[in-house]
C-alpha cells in the first residue's frame, strides 16, 4: 500500500509540470469560445508555431547555465546583439549563410567570455552576466545607434516558407541539449560539478572548461533565438532583447529549475516554455485585461513554483518515512 | 586581486555603455513639411526673430535613444542646435524609459549646469527629485511630451501635442474614413504610462461616439514589435470580425501589421496607430497600415526649442504649447516619407 502510494506522489511529482499544463489547456479550452475546439485549432497551431518556439530556447538557454549553479543575466542582450550583428552583416553582404554564421559566433562568444569571468576570474555568475548585459546593451546602441534594421526579405524567406520551420528549430536545439546534459558523459560531469563544484575538481573534471561550455552553449541558443526573431518581425531593433532575460527566468522556473546546481533538466524548458505561452494566449481568451496579464502571470508563477516545492517536500517526506519502516 | 581589477573594467565599460548614450552634438539635417496639420489647441506660432540661444548650452533629456521616436527628436535637437547656434547635449537612458537612469544623468549634468534643459521624464512623478535639483541651481525647464506631475517641483513650460486629441482625433479619423460601422481591437502600449492613458482616453471618447463601433478587446504589448505581434496573432484566433486594429504607436502597429500578413487577413482589416517612421511610411505605401497620426518628435523638439528661446531671452512664455499632428495615408504618404528619408 506504501508502496504504491509512493508511486502515485512520485508520478505526480515528476508529472507536476505537465499536468499544470494539461490543466490550463483544458480550462482555456472549456471556457473559452476560440481557444481550441474540434475543427478550431488555429490557436493552438499559432501558438505552437509561432510562440512557443522562442518561449522554449528563452528557457532552454536559461536552464543550461542553472544546470551549473549559475544564471544568465546577459541573455536578453545576447539576443539584441547577435540578432543586429546578423542583420548588419545581411543588410551589408546579401548574404544569408555569412549572416547566420556572424550572429551565432556572436552569441557564443558573449557565453564563452561569460563563463571565463565565471571559470577563471571567480565573478559570481551574476555580477559578470549582470555586466556583460550592460556591457552589451551598451555596444548595441553604440553600433545601432538607436536605429533599425530591416528589409532583410531573402533572409526572412528560409524561415518563413514553412511554418513549422521555428518550431523545428527549436525542438532541434532541445533534443540536442537534451542529448549533451543527458546522455552523455559530459552532461554527466557538468550536473556532478553544478551539484558540487569542489568534488567535481576534486575527482579530476576540468570544471571551469564545463562552466564555460555551458554559458557557450547558453550563448549558441541565444543567438539562434535571435536568428529566428529577426526572421519572425523583419527588423532587428536594439530593444529587442530588453524583456527576454525575465521571460527565461520565468519559463525555466516554472519548468522545474532551480538555484541550486545539477538539478535543473534540459525538458523543463519544453513545459515551462509551452506553460507560459499557453497561460498568455488564453488569458487573452478568457477575457482578462491586459492591464491585469502580468499580475496574473506573475500570480501563476509563484503557485507553480510554491506547489513545487510543497511536493518536493512531501516526497522527502515519505521516503523518510519509508526508509524508517524498512530500519 | 585578478577579481578586483576585473571588476573594476567590468564597472568602467559599464559607465563607457552608460555615457555612449550621452552625447555631444554638432550636425545637420532640413526638414520638410508636408502631411495635413490638424490640431493646435494653442498656437505654437512662437516669435523666433531674436536669438537668445546663441552661445548658450541646452541639455535634451530624452525617454530613450533606442525607439524610433526619441532617436527622431534628437536628430531634430541637434540640427536645431546648429541653427541657433548653440550647443544641444542629448541625454538618454541606455534602458529605455528608466526613470533612475534619467536622474543619475541629470545629476551628473548639473556638475557643469547647462544653461536650460528640455526635458522628457520617463515617468512623470518619479523624475521629481532630479527636477528639484535643477530647480535648486536655479536652471530653467522646457519640459517636453510628458507631463512632470508633482506640483511640489516647477519647469517654465510644457510642450507636447495634445495626447487625447491625438488619440480622439485617430479614432475619429478613421471611422470616418472606413464607415459608421465596425469591431475594433486596441494594442495598448504601457500601463502606467501618462501618455497611453490619455490616447486611450481620447480613442474610447471616439469609439463611444459611433454606435455602429464596438471595442472588442484591448490588450497591452507595451510599446513592442514583438509583442504585439503575438497579441495581435491571439486576437486574430479569438475575433473572427474584427475592422480595425487601433495601436498606440508605430512600432505596435508594425507588429500587428506583420501578424495580419502571416495570416492573410491584412486586406480585411485596417491598422490605425500614431507615430511615424520610414518604415511606417513604407508599410503605409504596401497597404499593410491603413492610417497613422504623427505627433511628430520633430514638431516637439522644434516648439521645445522655440520656448527654450523665449525663456532665455526673458520673454513671457505660457504654461502649455501644443505642438501639431499630421496625418499620413495612402494619399499623402509618399510625400510625407521624404521627411524620413532624410
Amino acid at each position: 500500500m506504501g508502496f504504491e502510494k509512493n508511486n502515485v506522489i512520485s508520478f505526480i511529482i515528476k508529472g507536476s509540470r505537465v499536468i499544470v499544463l494539461v490543466l490550463l489547456f483544458l480550462v482555456f479550452t472549456i471556457f473559452t469560445k476560440n481557444f481550441f475546439g474540434v475543427g478550431n485549432s488555429s490557436n493552438v497551431v499559432n501558438i505552437l508555431l509561432q510562440t512557443a518556439p522562442f518561449e522554449i530556447l528563452l528557457a532552454l538557454g536559461m536552464i543550461i547555465t542553472m544546470i551549473t549553479g549559475g544564471i544568465d543575466l546577459s541573455i536578453g542582450a545576447n539576443i539584441t546583439i547577435s540578432s543586429f550583428m546578423c542583420a548588419m552583416v545581411l543588410q551589408y553582404t546579401g548574404n544569408s549563410l555569412a549572416g547566420i554564421v556572424t550572429g551565432l559566433l556572436v552569441g557564443i562568444t558573449i557565453g564563452i567570455i561569460n563563463g571565463i569571468l565565471i571559470a577563471f576570474v571567480g565573478l559570481p555568475p551574476f555580477v559578470a552576466t549582470y555586466s556583460m548585459d550592460w556591457i552589451v546593451k551598451g555596444a548595441v546602441l553604440v553600433i545601432s545607434q538607436g536605429g533599425q534594421i530591416n528589409g532583410f526579405d531573402k533572409y526572412r524567406a528560409i524561415f518563413n516558407t514553412w511554418r513549422g520551420s521555428y518550431l523545428l528549430i527549436s525542438i532541434a536545439v532541445l533534443i540536442l541539449a537534451w542529448f549533451l546534459y543527458s546522455k552523455t558523459t559530459f552532461g554527466k560531469k557538468t550536473y556532478f560539478v553544478g551539484a558540487n563544484p569542489s568534488a567535481g575538481e576534486l575527482s579530476g573534471i576540468n570544471s571551469k572548461l564545463i562552466v564555460i561550455l555551458a554559458y557557450a552553449a547558453c550563448g549558441f541558443v541565444a543567438a539562434v533565438a535571435g536568428l529566428l526573431y529577426i526572421a519572425k518581425l523583419g527588423a532587428a531593433e536594439p530593444t529587442l532583447g530588453n524583456s527576454f532575460t525575465m521571460a527565461a527566468f520565468a519559463a525555466a522556473l516554472i519548468g522545474g529549475a532551480s538555484f541550486a546546481g545539477g538539478k535543473s533538466r534540459v525538458l523543463g524548458a519544453l513545459v515551462g516554455g509551452l506553460i507560459i505561452v499557453v497561460l498568455n494566449n488564453g488569458l487573452i481568451h478568457i477575457g482578462v485585461p491586459g492591464i491585469w496579464q502580468d499580475f496574473a502571470q506573475g500570480l501563476v508563477i509563484i503557485v507553480a513554483v510554491f506547489l513545487e516545492r510543497l511536493m518536493e517536500k512531501l516526497q522527502e517526506k515519505n521516503k523518510k518515512g519509508n526508509n524508517e519502516k524498512s530500519l | 586581486m585578478k577579481k578586483k581589477v576585473l571588476s573594476v573594467i567590468l564597472v568602467a565599460a559599464m559607465v563607457v555603455a552608460i555615457a555612449g548614450c550621452g552625447k555631444r552634438v554638432d550636425s545637420s539635417g532640413s526638414s520638410a513639411d508636408t502631411g495635413s496639420k490638424e490640431t493646435a489647441e494653442e498656437s505654437a506660432d512662437i516669435d523666433t526673430s531674436e536669438n537668445y540661444l546663441k552661445g548658450k548650452t541646452i541639455n535634451v533629456l530624452l525617454k530613450s535613444y533606442t525607439h524610433m521616436f526619441w532617436v527622431e527628436a534628437a536628430n531634430e535637437a541637434e540640427m536645431l542646435g546648429e541653427q541657433y547656434g548653440c550647443t544641444v547635449n542629448v541625454l538618454a537612458p541606455t534602458v529605455a524609459n528608466s526613470n533612475e537612469e534619467q536622474i543619475e544623468l541629470i545629476e551628473n549634468s548639473l556638475l557643469d549646469p547647462p544653461d536650460l534643459y528640455i526635458i522628457v521624464p520617463a515617468d512623470s512623478e518619479g523624475i521629481s527629485p532630479a527636477i528639484t535639483e535643477i530647480n535648486d541651481e536655479g536652471v530653467p525647464i522646457v519640459n517636453v511630451n510628458t507631463k512632470i506631475s508633482d506640483e511640489s517641483v516647477s519647469y517654465d513650460s510644457f510642450v507636447s501635442c495634445n495626447q487625447y486629441d491625438l488619440g480622439y482625433t485617430t479614432v475619429s479619423k478613421a471611422i470616418e474614413k472606413i464607415g459608421e460601422e465596425g469591431k475594433a481591437v486596441t494594442i495598448y502600449g504601457k500601463p502606467g504610462a501618462q501618455t497611453y492613458e490619455e490616447r486611450d482616453k481620447g480613442a474610447n471618447a471616439a469609439f463611444d461616439e459611433h454606435e455602429g463601433w464596438e471595442l472588442l478587446d484591448s490588450q497591452v504589448a507595451n510599446g513592442d514589435r514583438n509583442e504585439a505581434m503575438d497579441v495581435m496573432s491571439t486576437l486574430l484566433t479569438k475575433y473572427d470580425d474584427i475592422t480595425m486594429v487601433y495601436a498606440q504607436d508605430g512600432e505596435m502597429a508594425l507588429g500587428a501589421a506583420e501578424a495580419l500578413k502571416q495570416s492573410g487577413k491584412q486586406n480585411d482589416i485596417k491598422i490605425v496607430c500614431e507615430n511615424s517612421s520610414a518604415e511606417i511610411c513604407e508599410q503605409i505605401s504596401a497597404g499593410n497600415i491603413f492610417m497613422t497620426y504623427d505627433d511628430a518628435a520633430w514638431s516637439q523638439t522644434e516648439v521645445g526649442f522655440k520656448v527654450a528661446n523665449l525663456i532665455l531671452g526673458e520673454q513671457k512664455v505660457a504654461d502649455t504649447y501644443y505642438s501639431d499632428i499630421y496625418l499620413v495615408d495612402s494619399d499623402n504618404v509618399e510625400e510625407y516619407a521624404q521627411r524620413y528619408a532624410e
